[in-house]
């Protein structure tokens, strides 16, 4: 707890540092934009911004590219509230109660209790996030390559057992990244791979080119495929009504700890992300609720719920990625690729030789969420103003700045040519069900999974029972096979459940 | 759907295959200091080609849904989107990125926007010079240029 203390007060230093608070408002400003455009995600936001993050002190560009991810989380209820479409996918539940109380002219009743809501769980989130840095830290001190291969097989099975798709999809993700990773020069040996000859792909295939192309222009595919209607509600926040919503909200304050503890926990699994969180909390609010019956009516629970959690897990999602390295989502997959950008090395280490760096990142956080929130409530006819503008004018600019953050990580044309074939593949994924997150973690840890496999093997030499016989790499490999098989277990015991009852009604 | 689920499975088993052929010029067995350069491009290939051929098999076992992978009606927005795109990118070889870039603007706002003249002009010029002022001066991001931006002396 001391040390938790002391980092922070340490962090604070860096935080209150005037460029420090400026490039934290600025990221603000820009995870709003981001939250309210469709095509516009996280994932591809922070993506484009890492080129620019080339001349910052690493400890400010953390700070930027946090800002803009906790922000998002805030802006996204803005259009579900109004407009009954999510601006990030996390959002969607929030359209459930919070557009039919726009409806009913109670939208700025919606909108404080979704910004009090990412408040609570922001400020509450980063609390935990202060206490439980140090203990899980000094835990991960103990691990060697088997124990880093070991959790990242686990990362990787959590995401086929809570992932939508199918497991084999998973799986061939998560190794079409791989291959995709081992492109270019080995180090290890020294010899080029898989680079059919030419010169160009010696350097391999940079994330995020592939993130960018993946999840942004892919995803401006997709929603290509319809057009937006925009059905508008407007709703403002006028400070004198915040106190006495408060204290109307106040009388939920059981859902607001519920959702934050929910949410931060389920944050903490890689593949359960925000989106999985407010769902989850939805579903739990609703079910323990006195009426649950009136749930899509225009309940303030189900808003306060689903804002509260997606908060909290976002903020969660950062635990493991400090202290392990192990990415939860894709954006914080790509916030990782952006620590090995800036020469750092994610993990037990990283609080000791960089304190300034993730105590910075931390006391960022708490002046963050109340610069959000203030912006949030000030903005919200701003926001509104941007999503009425035509999306036909949007598209391009976006298209555009995707174009220049794909080229400028190497100044190389190419990457944008692989950016567009990104986008064609992100499509097909989409539409084909089969999940993006393995492989973007695939191509950013492909690296360090290799290596820690190589060293492990090294150690053994050669032995695959190392993975089996350190009794921490041991858990996490027991777990991995359990992950992995659960899916199909599950499709097993329906189907002898629908057996079953086929077979008692029968008997009848 | 399921027509388009072993087309797609088909697609990354083959070029699963071609990455496999890529891989004969590296050592695939076990060296002295664990495994060789090419021993897991190669596993992890074996890997995706047998996990396309299940899904393949897989998509083929179902009873088909009737559901198209994508309607007519999709594709044409898709299509209205990513074609100029290409066009764009194609742009960027020919004449660089500011031009390209109000080429592709003007395009994608005057044909597929539908928008009023004014509109189109502001943004047609507008945005390449913003993105010059924001990128290039500020930022000091350089980006591509084509022959015109060296005969104005760039």
């Amino acid at each position: 707890m001391l040390e938790s203390f002391s980092g922070l007060v340490g962090g604070f230093a860096v935080a209150f540092r005037p460029e420090n608070l400026l490039i934290a408002v600025l990221g603000v400003f820009l995870g709003m934009f981001i939250g309210i455009l469709p095509g516009l995600g996280a994932a591809n936001g922070v993506a484009l911004l890492i080129p620019l993050t080339f001349w910052l002190d690493p400890s400010s560009a953390i700070i930027l590219l946090a800002a803009i991810y906790y922000a998002s989380m805030y802006s996204g209820g803005i259009t579900s509230i109004l407009f009954n479409i999510p601006g990030e996918p996390f959002s969607v539940a929030t359209t459930f109660d919070g557009h039919p109380m726009a409806i009913q002219g109670r939208g700025g009743e919606a909108l404080i209790a979704t910004f009090s809501g990412s408040l609570f769980a922001g400020i509450i989130g980063v609390i935990m996030l202060t206490v439980l840095l140090p203990p899980l830290a000094n835990f991960a001190l103990r691990f060697g390559p088997p124990e880093y291969f070991a959790v990242m097989c686990l990362a990787f099975a959590c995401l086929a057992a809570l992932g939508r798709g199918s497991v084999l999809k998973t799986i061939a993700a998560a190794l079409i990244g791989f291959i995709l990773a081992t492109v270019g020069l080995d180090t290890v040996s020294g010899k080029m791979r898989l680079t059919y000859g030419t010169i160009e792909l010696l350097r391999g295939f940079g994330f995020l080119v592939a993130v960018i192309g993946l999840y942004g222009v892919g995803e401006m595919f997709l929603s290509a495929e319809e057009s937006l209607e925009m059905k508008y509600i407007p709703a403002r926040v006028r400070w004198r009504d915040i106190p006495p919503t408060l204290v109307g909200l106040s009388k939920h304050f059981v859902v607001y700890i519920r959702s934050t503890l929910l949410g931060f926990f389920i944050g903490l699994i890689p593949g359960a992300g925000a989106t999985t969180a407010s769902i989850m909390s939805y579903s739990v609010a609703k079910r323990l609720s006195k009426h649950p019956e009136k749930f899509g009516t225009g309940i303030v629970e189900g808003v306060i719920a689903c804002e509260t959690a997606d908060n909290a897990a976002g903020t969660g999602a950062l635990l493991p990625m400090i202290t392990l390295g192990i990415p939860t989502s894709a954006t914080v997959a790509v916030m990782l690729g952006g620590l090995f950008i800036w020469g750092l090395q994610p993990g037990p280490m990283l609080i000791k030789e960089r304190p300034d760096f993730v105590w910075g990142l931390i006391a960022s956080m708490y002046t963050g969420n109340l610069i959000a929130v203030i912006i949030a409530i000030l903005g919200v006819p701003l926001f509104a103003a941007i999503m009425r503008i035509p999306y036909t004018l949007l598209m391009p600019v976006i298209m555009a700045l995707c174009v220049i953050g794909a080229y400028a990580a190497n100044n190389a044309l190419l990457d944008v040519v692989f950016m567009g074939l990104f986008g064609a593949l992100g499509y097909g994924f989409r539409k084909l069900d089969y999940p993006l997150a393995p492989l973007i973690f695939a191509l950013i840890l492909g690296d360090m999974t290799e290596t820690a496999l190589r060293q492990s093997l090294i150690m053994s030499q050669g032995s695959v029972a190392i993975f089996f016989t350190r009794p921490i790499a041991a858990i996490f490999m027991v777990a991995s096979v359990l992950f992995f098989a659960m899916p199909g277990l599950q499709a097993l015991a329906k189907r002898w459940r629908a057996a079953e009852q086929s077979r008692r009604s029968l008997q009848r | 759907m399921r027509k388009a689920e072993m087309v797609v499975a088909g697609i990354i088993f083959l070029w699963a295959l071609s990455v496999l052929y890529e891989t004969r010029k590296l050592s695939i067995g076990w060296g002295l200091n664990g495994p060789e350069a090419g021993f897991f491009p190669f596993w992890l290939v074996v890997g995706l080609a047998g996990c396309t051929a299940l899904i393949f098999v897989q998509a083929a076992l179902t009873r088909g849904g009737t559901e198209p992978f994508v309607t007519w009606e999709a594709l044409k927005g898709v299509l209205k989107v990513s074609l100029p795109l290409a066009g764009f990118i194609g742009l960027l070889y020919a004449v660089g990125f500011y031009v390209g870039a109000a080429i592709y603007i003007g395009y994608y706002t005057r044909v597929a926007g539908r928008h009023r003249w004014p509109v189109v002009g502001a943004m047609t010029l507008g945005v390449p010079i913003v993105i010059f002022l924001l990128f290039e001066r500020w930022l000091l991001v350089p980006l591509p240029k084509g022959f015109i931006e060296e005969m104005l002396g760039f």
